[in-house]
This record gives C-alpha cells, structure tokens and sequence, in this order.
C-alpha cells in the first residue's frame, strides 16, 4: 500500500473530531469511520457500526493504521473490540490503536500507578471496567492476530466540545455548579489536540506493539484550575461555589454482586447463545416478580446526590505519568495546559452566544 | 505392471461426481481424485464448527482464523462453513494490480454445492444465452444451442428432482419439475405487483433442490474409487502421442507424490483451477500449456456482476411471514428487443425473510480476452503448483447494467409497496458471486476455442474440461445446471467416442 491511509472509527465524537481534524491539518491521509452520514461530505468516509464486522471490513479496506475513537454504552465499549480487531486482521491493517481510559486505573488511583500496575475489572464504575474488558480482549485478540496492538489512556480529555467543560458551564449557567473539597484533588488533564499528538506518534512509533501508554498535560494541575477559568468567563466567583464533602457512598448490593457476574465473560456467552424470545420472555418474568424495574436498564444515579465519580475524581492525589510515553514515544505535549483552557474557554463563550442567539 | 484406469477424474464436485457417476454407470474403471477431505471428514468439521458457533463462538471475529482466510471470508457462507474453503495462506493467488478479484475456492468432495446456506438455484440458459453474441455481437457465440443440451438437461432434472414453477419465459426455458413450488405470500404480492405494472416481467419462485452429489451415485456403482486429499499438480502427456497418460498428484499431508495411469482425463476442476491445471501442466510438446495451442486457456474469464444490498421492509401480516424463501425476476433487459444503452441483461435474486426482503442482481459480464488466468511466475502454494495470476476487470457495460438493477429493484419495490431502507450501488468485487466461468472456451474451430462442443480439448483428444471453463458466454442465470448438463452431453460423446475405439 502506498499511502499510509488512517482510518478513525467514532470520528463524530469528540475525541474522534478532534483528532480527524489534527491528523488532517498534518498532512495525514484519513478516512473517517462513522454510523451516519456526516453533515459535509467533503472528506473520505465511510458508513459502518463499531460492532459490524462486515460493515467495518469494507469501511477499513486500504487502511494502514486504525483509531478506535468509537464510544458507547459498555456493551459497545466491550463488544466493538473483536469486529474492530477482527475486520483490522480481515483487510490487513498495520496497526491498531485503542483509546482507552485512563480510568481503567480507577477514578482516583492510588499513588505510585503507572501503566504496569495490575488492572481490575471489579471497579465500582461500570465505565472502568468495560474499559479494562475491552483491553484484556484486545491483548487476547493480538495473541491471536498480526495486527500491532497500542493502547493509549488518556486521562480527563478537555477542550472544545469536551463533556468536562460544557457540563460545568452547564451547571454554572443553571446555578447547580458545585466543587468537592475545594476542587484541590489533582486533574490528570490532558487537552485533546495532546492526544491527538500522542495518537500521530503512537501512529509511527517504532517497538511499541502490545504496549499501553498514560497521556496526559505536561503540567500537574488541580480541578479548580480547570474550572476557575469557566467561572470567570461566566462572571461567577469560583471560591464562592458551593464546596461539598459528600461521604463514600457505599456500592449496592447490585453493583457489588451482581454486575460483575452479569458483565462476566460465562454470562455473555451465556446471554449471546439465548435467543432473543427466551431473553424477552426473562425479562418479562423479572419485571413480573419485580426484580427488575419495568423498561429500566441500569441504576440511574439520584441528581441531588454527588456522584461517586465526580467525588472520586476530584479528590484524586496521583499524578499519573507521562513517563513512559515520553520514553518510548517521544511525546512532549505540544500545547500547555493553560492554552488549552483558554482554547476551551473560547469555545464556551461562542456557543453560548449562539445558543443565546437561538433561544 | 501398474493399473490403467479407464478414466481419471480430477475434482468431486457437482459435474466430476456427475462425470463419475455417468461414466462408472456405464461401466468404466474410473478414479476421482479430490483436493480437499472425504465426506465424513467433512461433515463432521461443519458439524463442529456448527456446535461452537451455537455456543457462542464467532468465527468473523476471530483474528487467527480471519488472517487464514482473508479472502475466503469475504464470502457469505464462510461463518457457518468455513472448513469448506480454502486455506488462503497454504493456496495463493495473486491479483493484478488495480483489478480486485476474490476467488472463492472450496476444497472437499461434492464441492461448492455442499457449502452450508448455498443458494441451491437452477435454471436452465436459454437460446437468448447460447446465441447471444450472434443478436448484439459484443461477444463470440456458443457453437451450441438449448437443442443439443435440452436432452441432458432434462436427465440432469429428472435425477435432481427440481422444485419450482413451469412458466413458459423465452428467456428461462422450462425445466422438468419433480415438485410444484408454491411462493410465499411476499413473494405473491411482488408478484401480482410486477405483473400488473409491467408485461415483461415475471416474479416466480426459485427453482432449487437439494444439493447435487452426484459422486455419492458414483461410488455406489463400485467401479469408482474416490482418493480424497490428494491435490493433483500436473496432468501428465505421454511424449510420444501427445496424448494425456495420466495424472501426478501429492498427499495433501503427507506430501508424497504420485502418479496414476489412465486412457482419459477428465478435468472438473472448477474453471480457474482448471486453467491452471492445464497451465502447470506443460511439456517440451506443448510448451504454452496443456490444450493451449490457440493461446486461450485461461482467457475470457467472467464472474456474474453482482449487486447486494438491496433490502426493503415489506409490511406483512404476522400471519403472512415466512422464515425464509427465495425467489427469481429473470432477465428482461434485452429480451423481446436490443434498444438499450447496454448489451445483456441481468436478473433479480430475491430473499425473503420474515418482513424483510433483499435483491441481490447478478448482471452478465462481458467476455474479454484480457479477463484472463495466468501462473504467476514466483508464487507456489504449497503443494509446489504455481499459483494462479488473476486480472479481471469489469467493463463500462457491466456497470451500466448495475445501474440499471439497482433502479429497476427499486421500482419494482416502490410497484409492491415495499419501503426500501438500504439501496447499495456498489458492484461487490468480482469473484464475489463465485460463478466464475469462461477460462477454456469451446468453439467450432480450433484456432478460437480450447475445446471442441462437447467439452473435448482440440489439441489432447482424451482430455475433457468437464467444468464452467468451456462457458463462451455467461447468460444470466445461475450456472450449476447448464455445468451439469454440459458434463452430461460431454460423458455422453466421451462414451460414444469409446465405443468407436477412438480414445
């Protein structure tokens, strides 16, 4: 193949935007990857679903190198990893690269992790543990194919259009917005046109096949200086925002028992060889003995609560390092932190404006 | 002193075991020599890979199994039954640059026909077919016409015990029918539909059966014997009448080679291994290949055009649906007259299945010199047989008949009510529909053609290419049966020939 094509599944979400747009203005040939027809139509594109098989091995056909941007629930988390894996080996792609998460470490993990601490897939979150799957399945697919494997975990991805800064703006903007212990836990930050460049490297890298990289801001930065330049923009006194001490709010009997065993590989199986009336009609019985709420798919978490996560995240106290991809990837993130919160800033005032407009 | 067969038959699929059962019927010593595993072996691996796909295993996502078979997973039927195909990496094949091509290859006796989820459809070619380059003259014509094949189609029926529907079209020429089938209510009101918008066009069910394993008969004459896992690298000449002695092959495992001494060669190959049999089989005496002093073997190869990925929601009644039926829209692009912006035709596969239907179009390709199976000079498969080069290219009036299908389904969908939710307008590589046919082309005169009209080869008179390569043109409809009645007319003549004393 001469020209080392890319292709970026998830290219209609955030991660997956920002990095098209970074990889094109590089001079990279990309093709993007999504489920609906994109608005403009322009660039090279093709239509298929992340956990499509057939679909994805003629959308990857030609490619070189493949992103995983693609996000979704957690059965799309762990079960677009095989298809993608699979139709990768399929068409004879080079080299697949997984976003993963930083959180497969936890929301807040314990000082002295680095990439080669042990993983759990008994976390409280059920996003982390989906994560953790999804790696384990890749490495077991690797094991079992030639395509080069690199798994990046960005941390807390930031900037424009990124949930972490419009859900505060949000918040701000509805009087809900709220602090945890001052926000002065440590933000694993990264701007995204920093993952963007870690993905160019990790893209070209040399000897980096089967290995998992931290990515994060050059800077160690806490919450509040993340969320002080969104209040100031919005004219809100950062140090006067409510600060809650929300204590560890224990998991459910649930979340502790029950969803491991219902995400573990036997109950998958055991769930993909049901036919879907057998499923129906569980279901049904579940509802009927009251087990299961009637059209509910998982617990959904009280608002007037601080949830876990949040409260997690912004007690964090590890810095998660940079080390190793520096070492092996040469990464030197090439926008600093404040930038990027002023980038991100930008953005939030102009959509606000919009919106204003509109409304 | 080593034994002579009467025949050797290389390849066990639908016309080998035909070729096999006919002549061992009439009373020859004949041996069929078979690339891939027996049939209990191969049962009991589908059976296998049955019971791990029901327990969850998936094939297509699995990396080990997908990266030996990159190419043979591209077909349809691959997850249920992927033993039935090739190794990709054990049997190469190279793909000129800028021309994709999917060869799809089955190895195991009774041949592609057994493969799970198969299609099983039979139609007969019509004079519209045989004399097709005569009306337009894009192309060469068969020096055949349904007359002289109308005989052994109706044997090759009779032992199939078709189902289907009789339905006097021009261009689908009726065949014997074991069984009325009856359509399916979507097909029904398709059906009605397309009657009532157009008066050249006909809805009707497929004609299938189960699937045609005609070396089963063959071996239960007792004069056959079946040597499977045995891939043949060479048919052997005899030097000094440059006629075919034999057959040279090597264990499929073992590796160990040998040689079997026969008064005729029957090639049933399938038609790019044929062509490539015929090609690695050169001598001093014929240094171009074996039976290719025109030149040709391995030229004119064609693969239906095909266009998938036509689906529409037919709204049933609960009542009125079905698991799963088939049906058929022959051609009718060029059929009473030839005023369009493109030769040949194409007909309309259709699927139903619930509420849901599907049309695949399998357009004709065109004939083309260039189209064309050659060795490639570097790459071997394992067996030490050089491997076969492809370049085949679809042409400008190929994608002008695509383009025709594709609006025709939808506006047949759009006549029966049918919301369509997916209209694909890509042409699926060729190869794809795995009715490649076409590389050893029969004519009237040597100088044209490999072989004579009943499949004979000019140069080698106890050669016969009993498979879809003696094909001059493809016609629309699917090929198996007109392979089977051409293996038949050809045993016949081979027999004849026999008893003239003259092989």
């Amino acid at each position: 193949m001469s020209e080392q094509r890319v292709a970026v599944l998830g290219a209609s979400g955030f991660v997956g935007g920002h990095l098209l747009a970074y990889l094109r203005a590089n001079g990279y040939p990309t093709r993007a990857i999504v489920r609906r027809r994109p608005t403009s139509a322009d660039q090279d594109y093709r239509i298929a679903d992340a956990c499509d098989v057939y679909a994805l091995r003629d959308a990857l056909s030609g490619c070189d190198c493949v992103v995983h941007a693609a996000l979704g629930d957690n059965s799309v988390i762990t079960g677009s990893v095989a298809p993608v894996y699979a139709a990768a080996e399929a068409v004879g792609v080079r080299r697949l690269i997984y976003i993963s998460s930083g959180s497969v470490h936890g929301q807040s993990p314990t000082p002295g992790t680095n990439e080669r601490s042990p993983l759990s897939a008994r976390q409280a979150f059920s996003y982390n543990n989906a994560k953790v799957r999804a790696e384990r399945a890749l490495r077991r697919l690797r094991s079992r194919g030639t395509v080069e494997l690199v798994i990046l975990r960005p941390t807390i991805v930031f900037g424009p259009g990124s949930r972490w800064i419009f859900d505060f703006a949000d918040a701000l903007q509805t009087g809900t917005a709220y602090v945890v212990d001052g926000a002065r836990g440590i933000c694993n930050s990264v701007y995204v046109d920093n993952l963007s460049y870690g993905v160019a490297l990790a893209l070209g890298a040399q000897n980096v096949d089967g290995e998992a990289f931290l990515l994060g801001d050059a800077e160690t930065v806490q919450w509040r200086d993340l969320y002080r330049p969104i209040a100031n923009a919005f004219g809100v006194e950062f140090e006067k925002l409510p600060s809650v001490s929300p204590g560890r709010k224990t998991a459910s009997i649930r979340q502790r028992y029950l969803d491991p065993w219902l995400m573990s590989d036997l109950a998958l199986t055991l769930k993909r060889s049901l036919s879907k009336e057998t499923k129906t009609t569980i279901k049904r019985l579940l509802e009927a003995a009251g087990l299961r709420p009637a059209g509910a798919a998982g617990s959904v978490a009280r608002a007037s609560l601080v949830p876990n996560e949040i409260s997690d995240l912004q007690r964090c106290e590890w810095r998660l390092p940079n080390e190793k991809a520096v070492r092996l990837l040469g990464y030197a993130p090439p926008v600093p932190f404040a930038d990027g919160c002023r980038r991100s800033v930008e953005w939030l005032l102009q959509r606000s404006a919009s919106t204003r407009r509109v409304s | 002193m080593t034994k002579i067969y009467d025949a050797v038959i290389i390849g066990s699929g639908p016309t080998g075991g035909l070729a096999a059962k006919l002549l061992s019927e009439a009373g020859l010593e004949t041996r069929v020599v078979e690339a891939g595993p027996g049939m209990m072996e191969a049962r009991a691996l589908t059976t296998y890979h049955a019971a791990k796909r029901r327990l969850g295993y998936r094939i297509e996502e699995d990396p080990a199994a997908v990266r030996r078979q990159r190419v043979q997973s591209s077909c349809y039927a691959w997850v249920h039954d992927p033993h039935a195909f090739v190794d990709d990496i054990d049997n190469p094949c190279t793909i000129a640059q800028g021309k994709p091509f999917k060869w799809l290859r089955c190895r195991r006796t009774g041949g592609r026909m057994t493969v799970r989820k198969h299609g099983l459809q039979f139609y007969r070619l019509s004079d519209l077919d045989f004399k097709a380059g005569q009306r337009d003259g894009a192309s060469d014509t068969w020096p055949i016409s349904l007359c002289d094949l109308a005989p052994y189609y109706e044997s090759v029926e009779r032992w199939m015990r078709l189902s289907g529907t009789l339905e006097a079209l021009p261009q689908l020429p009726d065949s014997v029918l074991a069984d009325q089938a009856v359509p399916g209510p979507g097909l029904q009101r398709l059906a009605s539909a397309v009657a009532r918008t157009w008066k050249d066009r006909r809805a009707i069910p497929c004609r299938t059966a189960t699937p045609p394993i005609p070396i089963r008969d063959a071996l239960a004459t007792g004069r056959c014997t079946l040597h499977s896992n045995a891939v043949v690298t060479q048919v052997l000449t005899d030097p000094r009448t440059g006629l075919a002695s034999g057959v040279r092959y090597v264990g499929r495992w073992s590796h160990r080679e040998r040689e079997i001494r026969t008064r005729a060669v029957v090639l049933c190959a399938s038609s790019i291994e044929s062509a490539r049999l015929l090609l690695a089989s050169a001598t001093p005496q014929h240094p171009a290949g074996l039976a290719n002093s025109s030149g040709l073997v391995g030229r004119y190869l064609m693969d239906h055009v095909h266009l998938g990925g036509i689906n529409a929601d037919m709204p049933l009644a609960r009542s009125d649906q079905r698991p799963a039926t088939w049906g058929y829209i022959p051609q009718f692009r060029n059929v009473g007259t030839t005023d369009r912006e493109f030769v040949r035709g194409y007909g309309l596969q259709l699927f139903f299945e619930r509420d849901q239907s599907a049309f695949t179009a399998f357009g004709e390709m065109l004939p083309h010199r260039d189209n064309r199976v050659s060795l490639d000079p570097d790459v071997k498969d394992k067996w030490g047989v050089p491997a076969a080069r492809i370049s085949c290219a679809i042409g400008d009036n190929e994608r002008a008949l695509m383009r025709d299908a594709a609006n025709e389904a939808c506006a047949i969908m759009t006549a029966a009510g049918f919301k369509s939710w997916k209209l694909n307008t890509d042409i699926s590589t060729p190869g794809l529909a795995s009715h490649e046919v076409g590389t050893a082309r029969m004519s009237a005169d040597p100088r044209t053609g490999v072989l004579n009209p009943f499949c004979q080869s000019w140069d080698v008179k106890n050669l016969f290419v009993m498979d879809g390569s003696c094909f001059v043109t493809q016609g629309v409809q699917n090929p198996t049966l007109t392979l089977l009645a051409l293996a038949a007319r050809s045993c016949h003549y081979l027999l004849e020939s026999m008893r003239r004393r003259e092989l």
